[in-house]
């Protein structure tokens, strides 16, 4: 496999929308951003595998966090007050609900919820969670604002057949 | 399409009945016999299996649904639990609550709970309730603040130069007739000074109690400024003059501006009294004033000692209360630039002062241009 890299993301490379899109604007369809993701899914899935495409798609989360932090929100703050910035963000952007069921600041581990996932909401079952990129996007927010690792790991889907994502956070050591 | 003979039709009539019933134990039962009196791979199997299915699933959901009304909102639920999964949204709800309500214990008042419509509205107007509660703890404890700051300057800033005084009075009283007439007058200009000093800062003390308790009403009006600053320069000229300093005026004749004519020329007054006591003889002091935006600018310049960075920081502010000897020795009460701050605060404006030491000082504060409504398009 040719291994040499052209291209890096930089937060810049989403472009002046404003300049580029003066009478459509910045909105979308949930339909369209799906299609790319789940036609991505099935061409990752034939060329490598479920399991390496559930890797590309865990990183790239990562990498979309990472920048969607540095880009966004406001690191200075204390956890708490980090999860409200977050949660506002996150619904700004049309990307879910978030909402804290428990946390335990000491051992920095949470359980989180997301309602209205961009991802997966109103998904069809397949009885397997299917929110890697999702699991990425948090663990990179998180380890762009502590400097630590965590890992996400997504307990409850709409691909599993439940109404909310849930997902456990917990400290890398 | 295959048919389903007669009495399995029979049979699994009565499992559904027995499942609408909450019979699980029963319609468990008769599935096992059917599954085991019949071959594999027929529509039969195929109905059976699937009726096992939704009988777990059933069960699951008993249990949930009893784990929940137990309030166990740690409860596990298994996954692809798609038949349920409105009592699983339903804990993450009630887990996300507790979450809250542990936030809010800890004196986060930022939550707003969006649950159920009347629960939450509930929820959220309690959460007011404490923010109103918190708020009027803090007025209270800034109110007692002040209330023992100012029992501290009455014991302490007019004990003071009473105890003076009372000796001062005492000597002459007693010792009338052994004292020369220069030790007489120099006790009796001691006795002078000192009763003027404690007369300046009852003054201050009663300027600032009426700002305090609300008693000062900030009335504005369109005021001309620069008849303010000559009613201010005339009373304070003698004081001047006695240190051959100069005052002068920059402000236009009509120059006016929006705020409280009475509160003003307090502000001024101190001002100009303050540059008075720290200009060396024959100084200068400067009031000028400038339009800016909407917004007028009244400052105060001296020629006079300047203030050091650390006493910068310990202007305008009650509880530090900066009191410093003026160049000729004049005392202060240190209230001064408190109540300016308090009044220009009240007028809708800002206070603040620059300061090279050594080389002077100024002493600027803002003042609407003109009334609100006349800044509307």
């Amino acid at each position: 496999m040719d291994k040499s890299q052209k291209y890096n993301f930089k937060w810049k490379d989403l472009g002046d929308i404003s300049i580029g899109r003066p009478n459509l604007g910045p909105l979308t369809q949930v339909a369209v951003y799906r299609l790319m993701q789940y036609t991505m899914r099935d061409i990752l899935e034939k060329k490598y595998g479920a399991v390496e495409a559930n890797r590309i798609f865990h990183d790239a989360g990562f990498l979309a966090g990472t920048e969607f932090c540095k880009n966004t929100l406001n690191r200075s703050l204390q956890v708490n007050d980090f999860i409200a910035d977050l949660t506002q963000k996150l619904l700004k952007f049309g990307i879910g609900v978030l909402r804290v069921e428990s946390a335990d600041l000491e051992k920095f581990s949470f359980m989180l919820t997301v309602s209205e996932d961009l991802d997966c909401s109103g998904l069809p079952f397949y009885g397997v969670p299917v929110c890697d990129y999702d699991e990425g996007f948090i663990s990179g927010i998180l380890h762009m604002y502590s400097g630590r690792n965590f890992d996400v790991k997504e307990i409850d889907c709409w691909g599993t057949g439940e109404r909310t994502c849930r997902f456990s956070v917990k400290l890398v050591n | 399409m295959s048919e389903i003979p007669g009495e399995f039709a029979q049979t699994f009539c009565d499992i559904l009945i027995n499942i609408s019933r909450g019979e699980l134990d029963e319609a468990d039962a008769l599935l096992d016999k059917q599954l085991n009196n019949h071959e594999t791979n027929t529509p039969c199997e195929n109905i059976a299996e699937n009726l096992k299915t939704l009988i777990s699933q059933l069960r699951e959901g008993v249990k949930f649904a009893s784990a929940l009304s137990e309030g166990d909102l740690l409860y596990e639920a298994p996954r692809n639990f798609y038949l349920f999964s409105d009592y699983k949204q339903l804990q993450a709800n009630l887990r996300h609550l507790t979450w809250q309500a542990q936030q809010i214990a800890k004196g986060d008042y930022s939550q707003n709970v969006n649950f159920i419509g009347e629960f939450s509205a509930a929820f959220n107007q309690m959460i007011e309730g404490l923010r109103a509660a918190r708020k009027t703890q803090e007025q209270l404890k800034e109110l007692y603040a002040t209330r023992d700051k100012f029992f501290s300057i009455i014991s302490h800033d007019l004990r003071s130069p009473f105890n003076a005084i009372l000796g001062f009075a005492d000597i002459l009283n007693e010792e009338w007739e052994e004292l020369t007439d220069t030790e007489r007058k120099t006790f009796l200009q001691n006795i002078r000074n000192t009763s003027h000093n404690t007369f300046d800062l009852l003054e201050r003390l009663l300027e600032w109690s009426r700002v305090q308790t609300g008693k000062m009403k900030i009335i504005p009006t369109r005021v001309n400024l620069g008849n303010l600053v000559r009613e201010n320069f005339k009373l304070l000229a003698p004081t001047a003059e006695g240190k051959f300093i100069h005052l002068v005026s920059e402000v236009a004749e009509e120059f006016t501006a929006w705020g409280d004519k009475v509160a003003i020329l307090l502000v001024l007054r101190n001002l100009i009294n303050n540059a008075i006591k720290f200009t060396r003889h024959g100084g200068l002091i400067t009031v000028s004033a400038a339009a800016m935006h909407k917004l007028v600018v009244v400052t105060v310049s001296d020629t006079g000692v300047g203030i050091s960075a650390e006493n910068m920081n310990k202007l305008f502010r009650f509880e530090e209360q900066l009191k410093t000897e003026g160049t000729d020795k004049e005392r202060g009460s240190g209230l001064g630039l408190v109540l300016c701050r308090e009044i220009i605060d009240k007028s809708g404006g800002r206070i603040w002062a620059e300061s090279i030491e050594g080389e002077g000082s100024r002493f600027s504060f803002t003042l609407p241009l003109n009334a609100p409504t006349q800044d509307k398009p």
